[in-house]
């Protein structure tokens, strides 16, 4: 007896802080999550994959902005067209870069004391980090903060 | 180290190496200074380095190597109000101290209305609407004065204030800016029930006053021209318009921003259970932390632990 063009009703329920938690988590993630450049590659039947030969950045590649990508679907046109071509098989730039991220400057790269360790830090939503261990698979990344973003930041960056 | 790991306990912590050059810097700078007492203050975040900070008793002497003070007739003197303290800042712990100047009242007042990111760069240039007119540097003591004043915390009962009668009036309490040290014989031991409680923690140093001090500043001549019942007049407008807050505030008293429903949120960490202790006094203590984080200063925490804090 199922019509297709019955309508479903949904019941009534408030907004509570579960659904603004959700809501939260997959911004941060789709604003910030970030891999460095090698990290993972595409097979050529488009799966993404770790990458086992990955031995990580030197230093001084770490240290630099634009050797990290967004690990999400690619919302540019540039690396969206580069996928559908083919071409990104081959190389490992094929992800979103996160210096082009606007405003620009709302990254913060620290290498540590000891000068092994990469933190990049998101001025965007305070307390999310990307770390990488220079010259190590060691990546990944983190969210500590009250889940609120800093809108104010097109403000408080003066091209720095 | 202890105190790090209390810290730990609560969710902060710099990492075993880290805390390691910490301290050794930290005794370093005590030595070179020959400090009364020093203090980890904290660490700010810039966007290309960050900002290491450690807080100096120096007993109102100024460090080698400070800029002289500025003259201001308004200025707090050094070992007085918000100039109580020597500041220190370093970006890297690995490296040398350099020690912050003093805060006048107008580079604390200017730097209420301005909201900017550190960079890291003592020396640079912050340009905002409305202006700040001084670099980074003063722009960072004066943060590290407000927070400082807004979040030092003690139990309630350690401390009580000055006032001139036995039987102070609220007005007298009000006015009342000297604090002494309760007698440790009248000090009770407060339990975890009390501590666990905002009511129960106060204030430690004074607030900033809107003029970006924490007394009221000298009167102006035309005001010690005028008559009696006219300075009272001007004294009380004053008063109106930038109000003192008690010493010794308890933490409840203390606004909420928009949203917030309390100033302070308090944690506890760990074991909660009260134990008795073998002391003859029949104390109880317990082994858990009590973390206090201010949500108007988002990262100031206080910790308390057994009888410490």
């Amino acid at each position: 007896d199922d019509n297709d063009d019955f309508v479903i009703k949904v019941p009534q329920k408030n907004f509570t802080e579960l659904d603004r938690l959700a809501f939260v988590v997959r911004a941060i993630d789709i604003d910030c999550a970030a891999l460095p450049i090698g990290a993972v590659k595409l097979s050529p039947t488009h799966e993404l994959r770790y990458n086992d030969t990955f031995k990580g950045l030197t230093i001084e590649e770490a240290a630099k902005i634009e050797n990290y990508q967004h690990f999400r679907d690619p919302i540019s046109e540039e690396k969206r067209e580069y996928i559908a071509r083919g071409d990104a098989s081959f190389k490992y730039d094929f992800l979103d870069p996160v210096a082009k991220d606007s405003p620009n400057g709302s990254w913060a790269v620290h290498t540590d004391s000891s000068k092994t360790c990469v933190t990049v830090r998101s001025l965007l939503w305070p307390g999310f980090v990307n770390y990488h261990r220079a010259n190590s698979s060691v990546f990944g990344f983190c969210y500590f903060g009250d889940g609120i973003k800093n809108s104010d930041l097109p403000f408080l960056l003066s091209g720095q | 180290m202890e105190e790090f790991q209390r810290f730990e306990w609560a969710g902060v912590h710099f990492g075993e190496e880290e805390t390691y050059l910490l301290q050794r810097s930290l005794t370093k700078l005590s030595h070179d200074t020959k400090a009364k007492s020093i203090k980890f203050w904290g660490k700010i975040f810039g966007s290309k380095k960050d900002y290491y900070i450690a807080e100096l008793d120096q007993e109102g002497n100024a460090p080698d190597g400070a800029e002289p003070d500025p003259e201001d007739p308004k200025l707090e003197a050094r070992g007085t109000g918000v100039n109580q303290y020597n500041y220190f800042v370093t970006n890297d712990i690995l490296g040398e101290w350099t020690p912050l100047p003093v805060i006048t009242p107008d580079q604390l007042t200017q730097s209420r209305k301005i909201k900017y990111i550190f960079t890291g760069n003592l020396d640079a240039t912050i340009v905002t609407n409305p202006p700040f007119q001084w670099s980074e540097k003063y722009y960072l003591r004066a943060q590290i004065a407000r927070i400082s004043h807004s979040t030092n915390i003690i139990p309630s009962g350690l401390w009580k204030i000055n006032a001139d009668s036995d039987e102070p009036t609220q007005e007298e309490l009000l006015q009342a800016r000297e604090i002494t040290e309760t007698d440790p014989e009248e000090v009770k031991q407060a339990t975890l029930q009390q501590l666990t409680s905002l009511k129960n923690w106060q204030h430690y140093m004074p607030a900033i006053l809107k003029e970006g001090r924490t007394t009221y500043s000298e009167a102006p001549d035309f005001v010690n021209e005028m008559e009696e019942a006219e300075r009272e007049q001007w004294e009380k407008d004053r008063a109106r318009k930038d109000p003192l807050e008690y010493r010794l505030k308890a933490l409840s008293d203390d606004k909420p921003l928009n949203g917030y429903k309390q100033a302070w949120t308090l944690r506890t960490c760990g074991d909660t259970i009260e134990y008795d202790t073998i002391s003859e006094k029949k104390e109880k203590t317990s082994y858990c932390v009590l973390a206090l984080k201010s949500q108007v200063w988002p990262g100031a925490m206080t910790i308390a632990y057994g009888n410490k804090w």
